[in-house]
């Protein structure tokens, strides 16, 4: 597992992006919630082990395509089967949120 | 279901389809293995005594048929390429030394993969074995277990298609190749765990 750099005690300098307004995708199995949070430090953005009971990751993509590239091409050939048996769905961000930029090099120390 | 007509077909139909004549068969842009191929499919309706019944087709339901069946044969042909090399049942026991029922005993546990193939024969992966040792590398159930803890109704054939692709977490090589170039065992472990979570969520 990745070693994280230690916690930072002032926040202030810490890349951060403002987004509001915005439409995020996610594909999932019909039979699932649309709100999967993924704790196990098996994706990118997983929180390490130590809090992994505190909180989870919930992974969106800004365009369609990309929730469907993320989720379906590492399969393969997906058939229309395992499409079809998927939905796609889009939540539109309706407060202002001020989030972390962890795709800022900054981020990455 | 409309029934045939004579009426000439339209350019643009002329075009897109083989011109048979006296059993000649000439593809354009198929080379000559195309040639071959489109030539034995008429060939087989020929011999199978489907002429009449061909004949009885309205010309949408012919162009809606040769359609389906050229899907498949691409699906066929894509699904052949990814899996690459395969190794049939009577072959696995062959290099095994077991029984048809212990493969399949293999197969439930997840150990081994096995494919059906389009006639209903089970094809088996290649880089599933070690020639040398004659044994199963024991990386299949390592990949198969995140996949069947975490998606319990998984299919065979959807471990050997992620199996079969290029994956960024493997340094853009497919599981099959990290495998048989003894690659890192956890690395690989994390790969299916990730593709097995992605495939449950």
């Amino acid at each position: 597992m990745a070693k994280h750099p230690p916690p930072a005690s002032d926040w202030a300098a810490f890349p951060a992006v403002t987004v509001a307004g915005q439409r995020w995708f996610r594909m999932h199995r019909r039979t699932t919630g649309f709100a999967w949070f993924g704790n196990r430090t098996v994706f990118r953005f997983d929180p390490p082990a130590s809090e992994a009971t505190r909180f989870g990751t919930c992974y969106f993509a800004t365009e369609g395509i990309g929730a469907f590239i993320e989720t379906m091409l590492g399969l393969g050939n997906p058939t229309q089967d395992e499409v079809d048996e998927r939905y796609m769905t889009s939540c539109e961000v309706r407060d202002v949120l001020h989030l972390a930029d962890l795709t800022n090099p900054l981020a990455l120390g | 279901m409309e029934r045939a007509t004579s009426r000439a077909p339209s350019a643009a139909h002329r075009a897109s389809v083989p011109a048979v004549h006296d059993g000649a068969v000439a593809v354009v842009g198929l080379g000559g293995v195309g040639t071959t191929l489109v030539g034995s499919f008429v060939a087989g309706l020929s011999e199978r005594g489907a002429a009449q019944l061909v004949g009885e087709l309205s010309s949408a339901d012919a162009a809606r048929l040769g359609s389906q069946s050229a899907e498949q044969l691409v699906a066929q042909l894509r699904w052949s390429s990814l899996v690459g090399e395969t190794l049939t049942t009577t072959e696995v026991r062959s290099l095994l030394g077991l029984s048809r029922q212990a493969l399949d005993s293999r197969r439930r546990s997840g150990s081994l993969l096995g494919l059906s193939d389009v006639r209903g024969m089970t094809r088996y992966p290649s880089w599933q074995f070690d020639v040398e040792s004659r044994g199963v590398r024991p990386q299949v159930a390592m990949v198969s277990r995140p996949f069947r803890d975490e998606l319990p109704e998984v299919r065979e054939d959807q471990i050997v298609s992620w199996a079969s692709t290029l994956q960024d977490d493997l340094e853009h090589r497919s599981p099959a190749q990290w495998i048989t170039r003894g690659g890192d065992d956890d690395r690989l472990v994390r790969s299916a765990t990730r593709a097995a979570l992605r495939l449950a969520q």
